[in-house]
């Protein structure tokens, strides 16, 4: 009589090693995020399709029947571009900065966001159109309160994360060697490259806490950290 | 980019932390941040579960690089259709059953590849192969035996008695992961039993499966 004894596994190596799971998860993870990207792409391709075909519909009887300069009303008439945000006085919004002996200061956008700065924080705008306002925690913790902001993009960036939002409130701060996003209501998504997984959608009470892309220090070890024990 | 740390070890100055998706999260919870976007509940369920998938996957392949392909694919079949798991609490069944059935394709694929002379691929993970280095010659060669058996075999037979026998798995989980009944398991596990010990002596410490032990018979 032999001395294996089932479950056979007891007396087998483990193949699932931590390089072949870290191995096969680079893998997953990857084509994960293609789909995904694949399934946003669809939709805004059939959209770009559907209104090409409609623009052709409303142009093409136009130019066989009435040759010549197409008269301005029969053009659609622009989409709604919302404004570029200023400051609630109508002054363009500048770089933001509270001293460390200062008081903490609110400002108020033109779209009724609010921004306020404790003291040693500093906010400059990287970009203010009238499809995207983008801000940047330079340093310190701000507090941003956003409303619908329609088609116009809203996006605050620290250090290298970016947190893109929709109608919500939260804050982003700058501490040593973290940075850490707090929600307080509504959701944001926030990206960057120590977010796990890439990209996390935070929702009211969740905080996400990364650690700087400044420090240049390696990763912790994927091995370091023992594996769950399998079951059965 | 790598496998995030679980959140245990992310609090530390190196990694990060995401609160509320800890390894105190049932899978119900993950399964739910994962629908809603939260790439570190997607990691968390991978970390729980990839371990039993790749092993499976190898037992019943016998192949490492085939066995990494059908846990990679499983894992993102799994990921990518989460809409059409019922409840989520079932979500590492669900998967256990999308692993089989990978494995399964692939068993018809190699036999097809065989039957063209086209298969390449060397069985680099055989029971055999895999004992451990304590496990004696006399052994090793019941496991080679272990292992011809197991190749004549029919495939369901097969999956069922690698998933009871080798991988200890419970007969309800096993007919769970080949969407079978208790009673159906149980009789592919006793039929391959009888084919395993007329060439194979093993000692047994899971009781023999016998058809009539069904006393509960459902369809899962």
């Amino acid at each position: 009589m032999s001395e294996l004894r089932k479950p056979l596994r007891d007396s087998l190596r483990d193949p699932a090693t931590h390089a072949r799971l870290d191995a096969v998860w680079q893998r997953v993870e990857t084509r994960v995020t293609g789909r995904r990207q694949n399934e946003i792409g669809k939709p805004l391709l059939i959209a770009f399709l559907i209104a090409a075909t409609a623009a052709l519909i409303v142009l093409m009887p136009k130019r066989a029947t009435a040759p010549g300069p197409i008269a301005s009303h029969h053009l659609a008439a622009p989409a709604a571009v919302a404004s570029a945000l200023t400051l609630s006085d109508g002054q363009a919004i500048a770089e933001l900065a509270v001293a460390n002996d200062g008081a903490e200061r609110a400002l108020t956008l033109s779209d009724g966001s609010r921004v306020s700065l404790t003291p040693g924080t500093r906010v400059r705008p990287l970009s203010s159109t009238p499809e995207a306002l983008v801000l940047e925690v330079a340093e310190g913790r701000a507090r941003f309160e956003v409303g619908p902001q329609g088609g116009r993009a809203f996006r605050v960036r620290a250090d290298q994360l970016e947190v893109s939002v929709v109608g919500t409130g939260f804050s982003v701060a700058i501490e040593g060697d973290q940075v850490h996003v707090e929600v307080q209501h509504g959701r944001v998504r926030v990206r960057g490259p120590n977010v796990p997984g890439g990209e996390v959608l935070l929702s009211a009470a969740q905080t996400l806490s990364v650690r700087s892309a400044r420090p240049v220090e390696p990763a912790a070890a994927p091995a370091a950290v023992p594996w769950p024990k399998r079951r059965p | 980019m790598p496998l995030p740390q679980p959140p245990v070890a992310l609090a530390t100055p190196e990694g990060a932390l995401l609160r509320e998706t800890g390894p105190g999260s049932t899978d119900a919870d993950l399964v739910a941040s994962t629908r809603a976007g939260d790439g570190a509940a997607q990691a968390m369920l991978y970390r729980r579960h990839a371990a039993t998938v790749l092993a499976v996957a190898t037992r019943l392949l016998g192949r490492h690089a085939d066995a990494e392909d059908v846990a990679q694919d499983s894992f993102v079949v799994a990921f990518t259709s989460l809409s059409q798991l019922r409840d989520d609490k079932l979500f590492r069944a669900w998967l256990l059953r999308i692993t089989v059935h990978n494995v399964h394709r692939r068993f018809r694929k190699r036999k097809l590849l065989r039957k063209l002379g086209l298969d390449r691929g060397e069985d680099d993970a055989t029971l055999a192969q895999q004992a451990l280095p304590g496990v004696g010659a006399e052994d090793r060669a019941e496991l080679r035996k272990l292992d011809a058996v197991l190749n004549d075999m029919p495939t369901n037979e097969r999956s069922a008695w690698v998933l009871r026998h080798v991988e200890g798995f419970e007969p309800k989980e096993a007919a769970d992961a080949l969407d079978v009944s208790l009673a159906t398991i149980k009789r592919w596990i006793a039929s391959a039993d009888a084919r395993v010990s007329a060439h194979v002596q093993l000692g047994a410490a899971h009781a023999l499966e016998k058809p009539g032990d069904a006393t509960e018979v459902s369809d899962v």
